[in-house]
């Protein structure tokens, strides 16, 4: 306690120079004896004499009033760079140095950020994605008919159909993992008029599937929407109007 | 011919020169007279389609001599509020103008400026029973000379509302109709239904909020109660003192705007009948099956339409959303989707229309909406401009999430119905996967499945 008392009955002699060496002080504490002998030379009496009156953290500042005092504020700031140096250099354990040390923790911190973050965006399944089709064992069919715009006589014209109604419903984000086969055959009485069916394959458990995904609202909308994105010029252009769709 | 209409023209430019000179204008008080404070003075000023905009002063008491004044027509008060300054109201001439578009009718404005114009808020308060005194004396006046208590509207605006309340209650209750826009909150909060505007004090009392948070009053006052935006902000209005007046009354004087705006029809603002504004903003009230066949109300003068089904109902409480400029009215969409995710997902929606001369978009931030499967996820989604015929639609879900995977969102349906415009059929598209705060464009297809 009285030491405390004496710091500050000397500080209020002290201007503001006396502030910025505050911070500087603890490294005078127990390292000045050893390191920084030349800076401190005129201080290192009036130091040791403080720190032999003290063992807690309130005498520092004794010491570096005491410091001031003596008139040799202004070959500080180099000091205290030096001083910050030789600390950075102390080794911790085998030949880590404390600079060392320091970066280390900071490259670990980054890392484990960056790392988490890598493998909670990559490393991660989508479970809407997984499914097991052997699963699914229930046919559901659907069947209609539609009209094309633009006759061509083409030998190749079933299975371009087939394959275009196929591929529709293999690109459908919901109906693709259900999605068997398609058929279409040219109706007898016109040439312009097809008929085709769906099969679809659902698991046992299939009521809300049924009301919802192979809903016939569902199956004929992927197809309808297809065939209004479709450009009419298209020789497999299907009437959109003509498509009809019935459950089997 | 040409002599013919010089005479014409110097006729009018005479008679209209008479007219002016005869012209009563609202009292206009200087400010430092309402620093010191008014004592109160009742005028009654007339306009009718014969005089739009030139105001004639009524006696009290020997009114049947002035030929204008038809007492057998319909009569329609317009009663101000508080004035702080004693500046006339800026709305005045709009309103007497817009009245006598409606009907043929006598639009008598209750100038009782001095009296309102008092620094001093409580001795207007105080005045508001004096003034409604006056008025409801005038009133029975009227009806010895012939009125018809039914075919008297009183529209009060702020402390106007509740004079007109005061004047409904002096009557028993047989004035045909009350319209008060926004009613005064301070004074009047929390009082006895018989001490403020109750729907006990007309045949048919309509209020309009906008105000409830500071000027206004809260709750429900009429048997129909339209809460815009919720009552309480206005959109446009300032958020901040440093806009000075503004920032006190814009959200107040807004209701007069709103009704202005709706009486000269630019403003179609439909109101939905709802328990609160978030269950509006929610999408849960969009349907106005107790008013069938007529569609949800409408603010404005016409309120015939539903006006027997309202009384019946004692009270009710209808919101609705507007912009921040005239016409005030949002397009309002109701937005149906289903989802296949096998987890719930939470998400604010972005949703915008582009048609081939705008786009429009609309945020429904309110709250996290929750997309479970199988389940329809409603939501109302209000823009600003009207973008029709809409070519394509944005739908965006925001998430939230920046670091980590990106979920998909998976629909099998949405499906985009315009409210109110049965003439504009909804918009449907199916089989969409979209990730999370990313943006999916697609084109709508009609979602008629009737033919199947």
């Amino acid at each position: 306690m009285d030491v405390e008392l004496s710091v500050l009955k000397q500080s209020g002699n002290n201007n503001e120079e006396n502030d910025i060496s505050v911070e500087v002080c603890p490294g005078n504490g127990n390292y000045s004896d050893l390191h920084n002998t030349p800076n401190a030379t005129e201080d290192s009496r009036l130091l040791s004499g403080a720190q032999n009156a003290e063992s807690n953290g309130a005498h520092l500042i004794v010491g570096d009033l005491l410091d001031d005092s003596s008139g040799q504020s202004s070959n500080k700031p180099l000091g205290n760079l030096g001083r910050l140096k030789n600390e950075l250099n102390e080794s911790v354990c085998w030949k880590l140095k404390v600079w060392m040390l320091i970066l280390i923790i900071f490259t670990v911190i980054i890392l484990v950020i960056f790392l988490s973050m890598y493998l909670c965006s990559v490393h991660r399944k989508d479970v809407d994605d997984v499914y097991n089709v052997e699963e699914f064992v229930v046919p559901r069919v659907f069947s209609g008919n539609f009209t094309l715009l633009n006759l061509t006589l083409d030998e190749g014209l079933q299975s371009s159909l087939t394959q275009k109604l196929t591929h529709v419903y293999d690109s459908s984000f919901a109906l693709s993992r259900y999605f068997n086969h398609a058929a279409v055959q040219p109706q007898r009485n016109s040439s312009f008029s097809f008929e085709y069916q769906l099969e679809f394959m659902m698991p046992k458990e299939h009521q809300q599937i049924i009301q919802y995904t192979l809903s016939k609202e569902m199956v004929y909308s992927v197809l309808l929407q297809q065939l209004l994105d479709e450009e009419p010029g298209d020789p497999l252009y299907i009437e959109p109007s003509s498509l009809t769709m019935e459950v089997k | 011919m040409a002599v013919w209409w010089i005479m014409v023209l110097l006729g009018f430019f005479f008679f209209g020169k008479g007219e002016d000179k005869k012209c009563d204008n609202f009292s206009d008080v200087d400010f430092h007279e309402a620093f010191i404070g008014t004592n109160l003075y009742v005028r009654l000023l007339l306009y009718t389609r014969s005089n739009l905009d030139c105001g004639q002063e009524l006696p009290h008491h020997d009114f049947t001599t002035v030929p204008l004044f038809h007492v057998t027509r319909p009569t329609t008060f317009v009663i101000h509020g508080y004035r702080p300054t004693g500046a006339p109201p800026i709305w005045i001439n709009r309103i007497t103008r817009l009245l006598a578009e409606q009907a043929d009718m006598n639009v008598l404005v209750v100038d009782w400026n001095r009296g309102a114009a008092n620094l001093n808020y409580f001795t207007t308060v105080a005045n508001t029973r004096h003034t409604a005194a006056n008025i409801t004396a005038f009133i029975r006046r009227m009806t010895d000379e012939g009125a018809c208590l039914d075919s008297i509207h009183l529209i009060g605006v702020s402390l106007g509302a509740h004079v007109a309340g005061f004047i409904g209650a002096m009557l028993g209750g047989r004035v045909g109709r009350i319209t008060g826009l926004d009613p005064a909150g301070p004074m009047f909060a929390g009082v006895p239904p018989e001490e403020r505007l109750d729907s006990s004090d007309a045949q048919f009392v309509d209020v309009l909020h906008t105000d409830m948070n500071s000027f206004g009053l809260r709750g429900a006052n009429g048997h129909i109660d339209f809460y815009a935006n919720g009552g309480l902000d206005q959109p446009g209005c300032p958020k901040t003192i440093f806009s000075g007046k503004s920032y006190f009354v814009c959200d107040h004087q807004r209701s007069v705007f709103l009704y202005l705006c709706s009486l000269n029809h630019t403003c179609h603002l439909t109101a939905y009948p709802c328990s609160s504004y978030t269950d509006f903003l929610n999408g849960q009230c969009l349907q106005c099956e107790a008013f069938k066949p007529a569609s949800c109300p409408v603010l404005g003068y016409d309120l015939s339409q539903w006006r027997d089904k309202l009384l019946k109902l004692g009270q009710t409480k209808v919101y609705f959303s507007t912009t921040a400029e005239p016409p005030y009215r949002k397009m309002s969409y109701i937005v149906d989707t289903v989802t296949w995710n096998q987890y719930l997902r939470w998400g604010i929606v972005i949703l915008r229309l582009h048609s081939s001369k705008n786009v429009t978009e609309a945020r429904i931030d309110h709250k996290l909406l929750r997309f479970e499967r199988h389940t329809t996820m409603r939501l109302l989604a209000q823009f600003d401009e009207d973008s029709y015929p809409v070519q394509k639609i944005s739908f965006r879900i925001v998430t939230g999430n920046v670091i980590g995977p990106r979920y998909k969102i998976r629909l099998l349906r949405i499906m985009v119905t315009p409210l109110d415009l049965p003439e504009r059929p909804p918009m449907c598209r199916y089989d969409l996967v979209m990730e999370e705060n990313v943006e999916v464009t697609f084109k709508p297809q009609s979602c008629d499945q009737s033919h199947l």
